[in-house]
């Protein structure tokens, strides 16, 4: 199934919110405006070039299996810096401004962001 | 975390592993008894501990009460010690029963808090639980331990590894996920040996990684008219772009492949926390040459496993292999069928490449893998016709519908092609087929939910059928 067909430009944040709330049924669009994303401490993709990538839309990589062993990519800083931007992600709400991170308007992971997130708080109570 | 298991019979610990240690590296050392400590067992700890200000030892329990052992063992510069501590379910098992809340077993965990309320503030304590072969309720223990302050325990299960234990274990650490701390560390020191990719830093099981995608194959031979690859339109736009030919780089991206061993050493070096393996590509993944050893791999290992193909690539022999890695559960072993068509007619429009004879060939292989559950009671490799919503097929869904009745598929995925991704505008259903399609969607799950079709991600159905027809009540 062609994953390449998921990396889309940026849209303009109004269509895109409009687009998620029809696409993933119950949650609500804004749910990047409340909740961080942490999929960085629960996904891992593989690509075919040995290249890891921390979510599967993410234009970012983080390493290749064929330089390093996947566990040091995992517990590296560079990975420890898209997970902490990530927590921030509904404080500084740069997915709605920065060309870099817009595709997180069309984030693929959102109800496993929101399982986790209520987890989260379950914990935090 | 580095571990030795020092001074016991039969001892051919590398030692020297101690030279290389870091100064902020977690040791975990095994003795058999302080008390017995010999000199050059001494001398390695405190060569241990001035290289690492992390250095824990283990002990066994009745030593703990020795204040004044315990006090020389940190005179040597050890950070802290774990305590050996049996874990004994069945008492408090038969006091509270299953199937609740549990608060583990007591005896341990008051136990620890009184070691702990006697030891020393600035060191670190925590367990190593020795684990027969009942694992029940250890995860309320260890959460019990965690709360009188253990920010991470070992466990020592006793007897060898085998794959039951395995999942024993994976259901204490899918409990201490549910319930327990997310910080809280759970280290296998002592299986290492048997298990080599039962690896210490990723058994930090609350890395919490649970699925991994990996791609395997970016090849494809077909040409579904959604494909950001494999599209008529989007070939002939990168044609376009680049002069009439497709450019070098694509081309060879198109080749691509994972290599199999490198992808087999992954597979292997999961940690357990890992609930699935979902195996994809830029093209489909079971063009792979290895496709059906990656896949097997990954279900030996136990990781549940879902595969996104096309399902044209696979001889009956595979299909009876794969069958036979499936259980009755659906999750754990299913293939995502991109059908995106119901009938050989709009099978061959969406994908102007292939003929009705490859819609003939993936319904049979469909129908291959249900025909074998049915004569194992259900076991085996689940299926799930996946329809890419586009502006061809977007008001013939009834008929996917009725194409998972026939081939005995377990659900249907209406996957809106905006989601899928945008990369011909062209074939995303425009406004003017919204209330059609609107009506196609409730017609398919009014049909799904009287056959027993389950719905994969039905709110977004539903969404978008009170969005629409909501809209045509206006109109
Ligand atoms: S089967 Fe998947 S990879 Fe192949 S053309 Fe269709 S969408 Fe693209
Ligand atoms: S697309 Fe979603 S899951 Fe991926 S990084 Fe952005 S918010 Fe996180």
């Amino acid at each position: 199934m062609s994953e390449l067909t998921k990396k889309t430009n940026s849209v303009p944040v109004e269509t895109a919110e409009i687009k998620l709330e029809v696409v993933n049924g119950s949650i609500p669009a804004s749910f990047y405006s409340e909740s961080p994303c942490v999929i960085g401490y629960n996904y891992l993709r593989f690509e075919v070039s040995g290249d890891i990538a921390p979510c599967c839309i993410a234009k970012h990589r983080i390493g290749s299996v064929y330089d390093q062993d996947w566990r040091d990519i995992w517990f590296s800083g560079a990975y420890e810096n898209f997970r902490k931007k990530m927590a921030r992600i509904h404080v500084d709400r740069f997915h709605l401004t920065d060309p870099e991170w817009t595709f997180c308007q069309q984030c693929s992971h959102l109800d496993q962001n929101q399982r986790k997130n209520e987890l989260l708080k379950k914990n935090d109570d | 975390m580095k571990s030795l298991d020092i001074g016991a019979p039969g001892d051919f610990v590398d030692h020297k592993a101690i030279d290389l240690l870091k100064p902020d590296e977690l040791l975990y050392l095994r003795i058999p008894s302080l008390r017995t400590l010999s000199d050059e067992l001494r001398s390695l700890v405190t060569k241990a501990a001035s290289l690492s200000s992390k250095v824990v030892v283990s002990i066994p329990q009745e030593e703990v009460d020795d204040l004044l052992l315990v006090q020389g063992l940190f005179r040597l510069g050890v950070h802290g010690i774990a305590v050996r501590m049996t874990h004994r379910p069945e008492r408090w098992l038969q006091q509270h029963g299953l199937g609740q809340i549990h608060s583990g077993d007591r005896d341990l965990i008051e136990r620890f808090h009184q070691i702990r309320s006697s030891f020393p503030v600035d060191r670190f304590l925590t367990v190593e639980f020795q684990v027969q072969d009942d694992t029940r309720v250890l995860g309320a223990t260890i959460m019990g331990v965690h709360q009188f302050g253990a920010s991470w325990v070992v466990l020592n299960p006793l007897g060898s590894a085998s794959s039951e234990r395995f999942r024993q274990f994976r259901d204490v650490i899918e409990y201490l996920k549910i319930r327990g701390p997310t910080r809280l560390n759970v280290y296998f020191p002592f299986w290492k040996q048997e298990m080599p990719e039962w690896d210490l830093k990723t058994q930090n099981t609350f890395s919490g990684l649970e699925i991994v995608h990996i791609d395997i194959s970016n090849r494809c031979s077909h040409s579904c008219v959604f494909c950001g690859l494999y599209g008529a339109d989007s070939i002939d736009e990168m044609k376009k772009r680049s002069g009439g030919t497709l450019p070098e780089p694509l081309k060879n991206l198109m080749k691509m492949e994972i290599d199999a061993e490198k992808c087999l050493g992954i597979i292997k070096s999961l940690p357990w926390s890992v609930h699935m393996i979902q195996f994809g590509g830029i093209g489909d993944p079971l063009m792979h040459e290895s496709a059906v050893d990656i896949i097997a791999a990954a279900r030996r290992r136990g990781f549940a496993v879902e595969v996104l193909s096309n399902m044209e690539y696979l001889n009956d022999d595979d299909i009876l292999l794969l069958h036979r890695l499936g259980t009755r559960n659906w999750y754990e072993f299913h293939f995502i069928a991109n059908v995106s068509a119901g009938t050989p007619e709009l099978y061959v429009k969406t994908r102007p490449r292939q003929s009705e004879k490859t819609f003939e060939k993936v319904v049979n292989n469909l129908r291959l893998f249900s025909d074998l559950r049915n004569k194992s009671s259900g076991a085996g490799a689940h299926t799930t016709i996946m329809c890419v919503v586009n502006r061809l097929n977007c008001l013939e869904l009834l008929d996917v519908v009725k194409l998972a009745e026939k081939v005995g598929a377990w659900q249907v995925w209406f996957k809106p092609m905006e989601i899928h991704g945008e990369p011909h505008r062209s074939y995303v259903p425009g406004e003017d087929l919204m209330v059609a399609m609107a009506r196609a969607y409730s017609d398919a799950i009014a049909y799904a939910d009287g056959c027993g079709v389950n719905i994969f991600q039905r709110p977004i159905c539903e969404e978008i059928i009170r969005k629409y027809s909501g809209a045509s009540v206006h109109v």
